[in-house]
């Protein structure tokens, strides 16, 4: 993954090619129907046309827009109330347990319910968006807060380091590498809570244009949504991945010096 | 330190960790505290640095009572506890940081101290370029940064290889000898105490109390002959005698 040398683009993409080559086969040999699976050059057309005339990438951005807005306002949340509860004891027996209770609920099962308090637009996407993105975030965030080496601690106490400079230049930086793989694992969830929720909605976005594409048995423009969406979940998880690498900078360098030593 | 007790209150009881140690530190001696492991060495130490309460007893520095966390004392700690996003400089400038004080005006002294470590050319490093004994020779510079009044390690060479100990040992005098501050030093290693003490506390085991006092009178600078040494022979085999008869029974001091 870290070597961007040719190896890290040949391998991937040969696989890519090699299952467009089954997907072709299992239409000429296996005869498929074309309504069932459409050719990969139908695909690539509906997608070329689709961005071209801008119809597709127009519903790529509504489908983005709603995902990053629940996505920063989930993470948000979760970053603040992981530490109010990390920080509180009294804040940490209040809501700890309803907080995990809710965890267990799939989040796709509120959709209706959020329709009915929000409506049919943006506000319900976004909504549910940031529910789905909320525990992975804030249970990341909790263990990585609490996990921090006591003796870091004891070294800003003992000079009277008060309760915030902890939190802030101990414990939130120490804690950081726990809260990013929560956030990773966010992009995820995020994503597929903005589509299901734009399959109800049938309005705007990319989950629409599946669902009614769908509908029409016209395949070509599902596959090339699907697509689309997989390059929107790549492009998330990615620039998480940069941030990452960017603002935890020691944490790259003490990977590269261990994997240094290890060859 | 007067007849300090320090008593946990725990879901199953209460365990008491230390009974009755009196201790004493004048200024710029150098005192080990040598235990057992489970002898409640390190509980001493939060509470010399007032980051525990006594359960009984007193403990005072300069004729202050220690009542809650004390700026004037520094901590070096079993593990070097570096900030792994701060260099080495930054990092002997955290108590600085934590105390609010003014950077600016410790990084003449910051550069001084990491000099008198050895690591001049690496104020600018990372704690993870940085050797294991680099970086709890940072945590030393470190705990020196504010002028404290004590210096308070904690078995500050446990983490480290036999080889780099012994290197530290001299390291850490050559330091001590420059700043004279007043060390209270804890240890499990008999010859590490005997090397860089003035005097030693021995500690015997749960709950932890002073078993007996020891002076040491090698000359100093010592180094590695000091080892082979007669009178250093000699005090370790009597430290290492007391250990074996300083049961919670057999208390002598």
């Amino acid at each position: 993954m870290r070597k961007s040398g040719p190896e890290a683009v040949l391998y991937p993409t040969a696989f890519v090619v090699l299952l467009l080559i089954l997907w072709e086969c299992a239409i000429v040999f296996g005869d498929v129907p074309s309504f069932l699976l459409p050719h990969v050059h139908e695909v690539a057309v509906s997608l070329w046309k689709g961005i071209t005339t801008g119809v597709l990438l127009e519903q790529t951005w509504a489908t983005v827009s709603a995902c990053a807005g629940g996505y920063l306002l989930g993470c948000g949340v979760a970053i603040l109330v992981a530490g109010c509860l990390a920080e509180s004891k009294w804040a940490n027996r209040f809501f700890l347990w309803p907080i995990t209770a809710f965890q267990s609920i799939p989040k796709v099962a509120l959709a209706p319910i959020v329709f009915i308090w929000f409506g049919f637009g943006v506000e319900s996407i976004v909504t549910l968006t940031a529910l789905s993105c909320f525990f992975p975030v804030f249970v990341n965030t909790l263990v990585g807060l609490k996990s921090v080496e006591p003796s870091y601690i004891d070294l800003y106490r003992v000079h009277g380091g008060g309760r915030w400079p902890v939190f802030w230049q101990i414990k939130l930086p120490m804690a950081s590498s726990h809260i990013f793989n929560g956030l990773q694992i966010a992009v995820v969830f995020a994503l597929i809570a903005t589509v299901v929720m734009e399959f109800f909605s049938s309005t705007r976005g990319l989950g629409y244009v599946i669902q009614d594409s769908a509908n029409t048995l016209d395949l070509p423009i599902s596959f090339a949504s699907v697509v689309l969406l997989a390059a929107i979940g790549i492009a998330g998880t990615m620039s998480i991945r940069i941030i990452r690498r960017r603002a935890l900078y020691w944490e790259r360098d003490r990977e590269a010096s261990t994997a240094g030593t290890g060859h | 330190m007067d007849g300090v007790s320090l008593v946990y209150d725990g879901n199953r009881g209460s365990l008491k960790a230390l009974d009755s140690v009196s201790m004493n530190i004048q200024s710029g001696e150098f005192v080990s505290v040598l235990g057992p492991s489970g002898c409640g060495k390190s509980t001493l130490l939060r509470l010399a640095s007032g980051l525990l309460p006594a359960s009984a007893g007193r403990l005072a520095l300069n004729g202050q009572v220690i009542a809650g966390p004390r700026r004037d004392v520094g901590i070096v700690f079993q593990q070097p506890t570096l900030l792994p996003w701060k260099t080495a400089i930054e990092n002997v400038l955290v108590p600085i940081r934590a105390m609010s004080g003014r950077i600016a005006d410790f990084t003449d002294r910051a550069r001084s101290l990491l000099r008198l470590a050895g690591l001049e050319e690496f104020e600018n490093s990372y704690p993870w370029e940085l050797s294991g004994g680099m970086q709890q020779r940072v945590g030393i510079a470190r705990g020196l940064i504010h002028q404290p009044s004590l210096l308070l390690m904690d078995e500050p060479f446990s983490a480290l290889d036999a080889m780099s100990r012994e290197h530290m040992m001299s390291e850490l005098q050559k330091i001590w000898m420059s700043t004279r501050n007043s060390v209270l030093f804890i240890t499990h290693s008999i010859p590490e105490a005997v090397f860089l003490s003035d005097r030693i506390y021995v500690l015997s085991g749960r709950p932890g109390r002073v078993a007996n006092e020891f002076k040491v009178n090698l000359p100093r600078p010592r180094d590695e002959s000091v080892m082979a040494s007669v009178e250093f022979g000699e005090l370790t085999n009597r430290l290492r005698a007391c250990f074996r008869t300083s049961g919670p029974a057999s208390v002598h001091a």
